[in-house]
């Protein structure tokens, strides 16, 4: 024994030694306990007086080294690790004997385990901090958002305040439809042409230097009819009548009784002419 | 200090998954909605855009609005502006909207003027009264004929002047409106 060491070494012959089937199990360090009890029954002291650990050879069977605890528990410097020197030959073992360190479990040095807690807690730590990290950033969203909803919803109803009753934004579809048909109907629709432009132009054109007896007038946007009664040659007639600015004379009709003739005559829009 | 790792990391877990567990979900949440409204932004200025420009193209006419008044006060104020009497009215009937009319946007009231015993000049000025007084009441049509019953001028005239015989007229007036549940807001 090497008692001043941080990692002595003990001859093999201090250890108890041992081979146990143990497929499937490919970690070094204490027995699980299946295999302890399987250890146990090869044990030449009672398991509760020994420590061991093991490891694997690779073929489904387990190198086990164990020690007893009064002597692992005597070691007074506290040493890192405590490794056989020599793996028995006669076991056939291929494995480092540094694999088989004693001070696992519960012979662990103490300032490991309280490293490794220490590495625990830490942990847990950073873990809480990050989660509480997310959480804040996640209430700082939350608030932006909710702002941003806020603000988004206040101007959506700003924008359809002037078209939709309270600026309420269900009703947008119906307005919309609404204002659509409206569009197209109206397209369709335009107020009657006036009338009476028509007839001060007619009047205006009116031949007053032919004697004439006018006997009814019909005067509409879009046609224009008058019966005349004509003494004499009606050609004098027609020919001093003029239409208005933007409608053309269509044939006149004559009926003629005596000296008098009756004239129809009818006029039209002219093609493309403005009304 | 062997249970410590154990309750710290319970301590971690159940603190942090209760604070993610409080804390995410309200964020998500709200992002779906600022996300929603900022859609819905977008849609209404679309939709706002396309209402004003569909108003903005609707003719001059369907900025009128029907007027509840009768027409025949008007009619006698077209008549005392021309300088004419009440008794060259023969008769007014004023038609409503057809039906059907009154669930489209706009409707198209009619109305039929007869006036008798006026001349020419006087048919003239009550014209300009009306289209002065009433701009809405388009004169759709003119039906001028002399008078049946008399056909010999009041005064004497110059030859082919038929200014003072007095005449017959039947006006047709026209007004299209939007109706109130069609129009424009």
């Amino acid at each position: 024994m090497n008692g001043v060491s941080s990692s002595p070494s003990w001859p093999a012959e201090r250890f108890y030694w041992s081979v146990v089937e143990a497929p499937g199990w490919g970690r070094c360090g204490p027995l699980p306990e299946g295999v302890r009890a399987v250890f146990e029954e090869d044990a030449p002291l009672p398991g509760d007086e020994l420590h061991a650990v093991g490891a694997p050879l690779g073929d489904g069977r387990l190198l086990v080294c164990a020690a007893r605890r009064a002597e692992l528990g005597a070691l007074e410097s506290g040493p890192d690790s405590l490794v056989p020197a020599a793996i028995p030959p006669e076991l056939g073992a291929r494995v480092s004997p540094e694999r088989l360190n004693l001070l696992v479990g519960a012979f662990e040095p103490a300032r490991f385990r309280r490293a490794r807690q220490r590495r625990h807690l830490l942990a847990a730590a950073a873990l809480l901090a990050c989660a509480a990290l997310v959480s804040v950033g996640a209430v700082r969203r939350e608030r932006h958002w909710s702002r941003l909803a806020e603000d988004r919803v206040r101007r959506t109803a700003d924008v359809l305040a002037g078209v939709v009753p309270g600026g309420r934004p269900e009703l947008v579809p119906a307005e919309l439809a609404r204002a659509r048909q409206v569009n197209r109907w109206c397209a369709g629709q335009a107020p009657a042409p006036d009338a009476a432009p028509i007839l001060a132009a007619l009047l205006k054109a009116w031949p007053v230097g032919v004697a004439c007896k006018p006997q009814a007038l019909t005067i509409s946007g879009f046609a224009i009819g008058c019966s005349v009664a004509v003494e004499g040659d009606p050609a004098l007639f027609l020919g001093a009548l003029t239409p208005p600015a933007g409608w053309r004379l269509e044939e006149p009709r004559l009926h003629t009784a005596g000296s008098v003739t009756r004239l129809t005559i009818s006029m039209r829009p002219a093609p493309g002419a403005p009304r | 200090m062997r249970s410590s790792v154990p309750l710290a990391w319970a301590a971690a877990l159940l603190g942090g998954g209760a604070a993610l567990l409080v804390t995410v979900p309200p964020a998500r949440s709200a992002r779906e909605r600022a996300a929603a409204a900022c859609a819905e932004l977008v849609r209404a200025e679309s939709d706002v855009r396309e209402i004003m420009a569909l108003r903005a193209g609707l003719p001059e006419w369907t900025r009128r609005r029907p007027s509840d008044a009768a027409l025949a006060p008007s009619v006698s104020a077209a008549l005392g502006a021309a300088g004419l009497s009440a008794s060259v009215l023969s008769s007014l009937t004023v038609n409503d909207p057809a039906a059907g009319e009154s669930d489209a946007p706009a409707a198209r009231r009619r109305a039929t003027l007869a006036l008798t015993s006026l001349t020419l000049p006087e048919l003239g000025r009550f014209l300009r009264a009306w289209r002065e007084r009433e701009p809405d009441w388009v004169i759709a049509s003119l039906d001028i004929g002399p008078e049946p019953d008399r056909t010999r001028p009041r005064r004497s005239a110059a030859p082919g002047v038929a200014e003072d015989l007095p005449l017959r007229a039947m006006i047709g007036l026209e007004a299209l409106f939007m109706n109130n549940a069609g129009g424009l807001r």
